[in-house]
């Protein structure tokens, strides 16, 4: 018997990757560092960046070191953030939009790759590449130190927060290439507007940090943002990059599962830090209870009924397992049922230590406002769903987003009686008062009643408007939870074809 | 006899008011080339989207080797392999790297890596292409790529949507090739085609679709048979000289009927199909002596029965089905999935 042969190796096949790195970012890595415009402009940067320095230095020769280093600073921070905030999310414009545009996005999902791995990959990719400008920029960075004495630990921070703000601005490009062509076209330039003011401030205030002399004690207004900056951003990326997801991700992927899980991480920190700290206690506790509104809201604005393969691996199990499995589906009535439970253990905790409530607030009123939030959330959704299945579409997911915007807007203009000067003060304050106990206008106007409590009969009114609300959720969710019911009953078969 | 690979039972997709499939059932056999046919917007597409798992049915039922596929779409995925009808390369990316990125998808690392890509290369004869950028490839070398693509997880299922769609003659013969190993090799597969003949070299079985429905499912060579309703057979019959002797037998002999009278013979139906009495209605044409010089079972292109049979859907028993292209927007069922 001949010895087997040695296995053929194609010439073409290259292994600079190692085995343990995403297979989805190796290929967009190989794709981006190979592609002419990533490399064109890295030279033109190297360019522009040469140009610039050499320039600001022979410009200022004759106004000594410190001029000199000030201008050089602006620049080094200015050409950075173009390079952070600007350059680097671009790329990942066009990067789902290729994929969806040439089908190549159906052999993706057939693979073992899901989409958030998909989404995944390409947005560490872009990251990848902001930190290559990232380390390319630091040698014109050192070129400070040859004209004034660079504060390296302040130097590093600011690095920090632009790297984790274009990585934020990265996913939320990713997710605007999902989008159709008119927002691809409105919303980046949106963005980079505000955003670009805010790099243009960081840039101006290393200026002055270099102005003031070693630039040691002063704070830049990222530095001042702490840990509730960083907690932001996370967010950030987690809800576009899972909105991503969801542009790519075929209808069988339950992708409200993974958003709503590491919702509920972020929550359990959010409490953690709550009970041991009091250093920023009300920021923090702002900050989770925004987490549980966005990642609810999203999932509140898809009118869908849930598919076998979202429920099945939660009916085998036993009760707790199915119940679990119930808050973590794709449609408006999972995520209302979510929302009741993650915002039920901020009321609850609320009630058991009234002392985690920021100070100058009311521990009971404040868990009040959260049970009224609850309602805001879910009223625009139980709204949309009374809509024909026909027009329910048409509206789509913007359309919750649309009445909440519009309801809160409202609010707004009652909390701030702009219409007495239209209707008069009395027929103003009734409306006011009739606001106070509908759902949505109640949580926007009982902001204030947080710190000095509720008044009796307008927790009566709004206790009768949220039972009127539970009542009607429970209606309109009834085919939502008839057809988990349904695929309960065909358990058995399900668990025949088990493979 | 075994439990097909896959079964496809009552399969119901809408969109939006258009019920893009409507009822559609077959199975297929492991090992089997199954041709799937239809116009534009008869259901094709969208049918074997619902069975690679990238679209959902709004009712009935897929298996693949027992599973239903809409309960567990990731379990039978590593047994499909999917080709597009159309597809588009990536730019600034080898055929190497594009092979070595969805041989790591399916979890292939190293040496493995490395073996699997080498047998798909050779398989699919890319060798000489590997360096090549993925967007400077012809048509032809484009979907033999794309075909080493699909086989990388080495699937049993390889569902082909149009794959002959613009291939000059050469990258057809080439690919057709392709298909009669993959079969030897055991797998089976299922391919659309608008080029009926062709479908008709490659395939076992051939399934008929029409407004979303199944119009017919059956063996190739039957279909290819033009043999009367009942039960009869059709045959092409050239004499030499004038065709007079023939017409006068075929008038006067009990069993046969005239269809097509040719200048060099006619074309005729016997009523007998079994063989023995066809060999005895041929050596009597020669006995009566009418000068046979061809006696040949007619053969129908598969376009012509293709075409008979959607007319006689229409026309017969078959309810008209809505007939209407998919569109690309999916939308749900106005009713419970």
């Amino acid at each position: 018997m001949n010895a087997p042969a040695a296995p053929v190796v194609s010439p073409g096949i290259r292994d600079e990757f190692p085995g343990w790195i995403p297979a989805m970012l190796v290929k967009e890595l190989r794709q981006a560092l190979r592609a002419k415009g990533f490399v064109g402009l890295f030279l033109v940067f190297h360019l522009v960046a040469i140009v610039v320095f050499w320039w600001t230095i022979e410009i200022n020769s004759a106004s000594g070191l410190r001029e000199t280093f000030t201008w050089l600073n602006g620049a080094f921070w200015t050409l950075l953030n173009v390079v952070m905030l600007l350059v680097v999310p671009l790329r990942g414009l066009g990067s789902l939009r290729m994929e969806l545009d040439n089908k190549t996005l159906d052999l993706l999902v057939l693979t073992r790759l899901t989409a958030w791995r998909i989404v995944l990959g390409k947005w560490v990719a872009l990251v990848a590449q902001g930190a290559l400008f990232l380390l390319a920029v630091m040698p014109y960075g050192v070129v400070r130190y040859f004209f004034g004495s660079v504060d390296l630990a302040r130097d590093l921070v600011l690095a920090g927060w632009l790297f984790l703000a274009s990585a934020a601005l990265a996913a939320i490009c990713l997710w605007i290439s999902g989008l159709p062509k008119l927002f691809r076209v409105m919303l980046p330039v949106l963005l980079f507007m505000s955003f670009q003011s805010l790099g243009m401030a960081t840039a101006f205030s290393a200026i002055m940090s270099g102005r003031s002399g070693l630039g040691r004690g002063i704070r830049t207004p990222f530095e001042n943002l702490g840990a509730t900056g960083v907690s932001v951003l996370g967010l950030v990326m987690l809800i576009f990059l899972g909105l991503a997801v969801r542009r790519i991700a075929p209808p069988a992927e339950n992708h409200a599962k993974w958003a709503r899980l590491l919702g509920l991480v972020l929550l359990g920190v959010t409490l953690i830090i709550v009970s041991v700290t009091y250093i920023g206690r009300g920021e923090m506790l702002a900050f989770g209870f925004i987490t549980v509104m966005l990642i609810s809201a999203v999932e509140l604005s898809r009118d869908c009924l849930p598919m076998r393969p979202h429920w099945s691996p939660w009916s085998q199990g036993g009760a707790v397992r199915a119940w679990f499995g119930r808050l973590l589906l794709p449609g408006w009535p999972s995520a209302a049922l979510f929302a009741a439970v993650a915002l039920g253990v901020f009321v609850a905790a609320l009630l058991l230590v009234p002392s985690l409530a920021p100070s100058g607030t009311d521990g009971l009123a404040m868990a009040w406002w959260l049970v009224l939030g609850w309602q805001a959330l879910v009223f625009p959704a139980l709204l949309l769903s009374f809509l024909p299945a026909a027009s329910s579409m048409r509206v789509g997911g913007s359309g919750y987003f649309v009445v909440q915007g519009l309801f809160g807007t409202i609010s707004l203009l009652a909390a701030t009686n702009s219409t007495g000067y239209i209707t008069g003060e009395d027929f103003a304050r009734a409306l006011e008062a009739i606001c106070r106990l509908l759902p949505v206008f109640s949580f926007w106007l009982g902001v204030d009643s947080v710190e000095h409590g509720f008044a009796s009969t307008e927790v009566i009114g709004q206790v009768a408007t949220l039972a009127g609300l539970i009542v009607l959720v429970r209606r309109q969710s009834r085919l939502y939870w008839g057809t988990v019911a349904r695929y309960d009953r065909r358990g058995d078969e399900v668990a025949a074809s088990t493979p | 006899m075994s439990a097909p690979l896959l079964e496809v039972n009552n399969l119901v997709r809408w969109y939006g008011k258009v019920r893009a499939v409507d009822g559609v059932s077959f199975t297929l056999a492991a090992g089997q080339v199954v041709g799937l046919i239809g116009a534009n917007g008869a259901g094709k597409t969208t049918t074997m989207r619902i069975l690679a798992t990238l679209d959902s049915a709004d009712s009935g039922t897929v298996r693949l080797g027992g599973v239903d596929i809409g309960d567990y779409p990731g379990e039978v995925r590593s047994r499909i392999g999917w080709m597009p009808d159309h597809f588009s390369p990536y730019q600034d990316v080898t055929v190497a790297d594009y092979l070595d990125f969805f041989g790591r998808t399916w979890g292939l690392r190293g040496a493995d890596l490395a073996r699997r890509t080498a047998e798909i290369v050779e398989f699919t004869e890319l060798g000489p292409l590997v360096d090549r950028l993925m967007d400077k490839l012809s048509k032809g070398q484009t979907q033999r790529l794309c075909l080493a693509r699909t086989l990388l997880g080495d699937p049993d299922l390889l569902i082909l949507d149009e794959p002959a769609a613009g291939l000059d003659p050469k990258a057809r013969l080439e690919f057709k090739n392709l298909v009669r190993l993959l079969r030897d090799r055991g797998k089976t597969l299922l391919i659309s085609s608008h080029i009926l003949s062709e479908l008709g070299e490659m395939c076992d079985t051939l399934v008929f679709m029409d407004g979303g429905r199944v119009v017919h499912h059956g063996d190739t060579e039957s279909l290819q048979r033009h043999d009367s309703g009942d039960g009869g057979a059709t045959f092409d019959i050239t004499v030499h000289g004038p065709p007079s002797v023939l017409l006068a037998w075929l008038a006067m002999r009990p069993g046969w009927k005239l269809l097509e009278e040719r200048r060099d013979g006619a074309r005729a139906v016997c009523q007998h199909s079994d063989p023995a009495a066809l060999a005895n209605e041929l050596k009597r044409l020669t006995v009566d002596g009418v000068p046979v010089i061809e006696f040949r079972r007619a053969a129908q292109r598969l376009e012509d029965a293709f075409v008979n049979i959607l007319r006689d859907g229409r026309t017969g028993a078959r309810p008209a089905a809505v007939r209407a292209p998919a569109p690309e927007i999916t939308e749900p069922p106005p009713s419970l999935p």
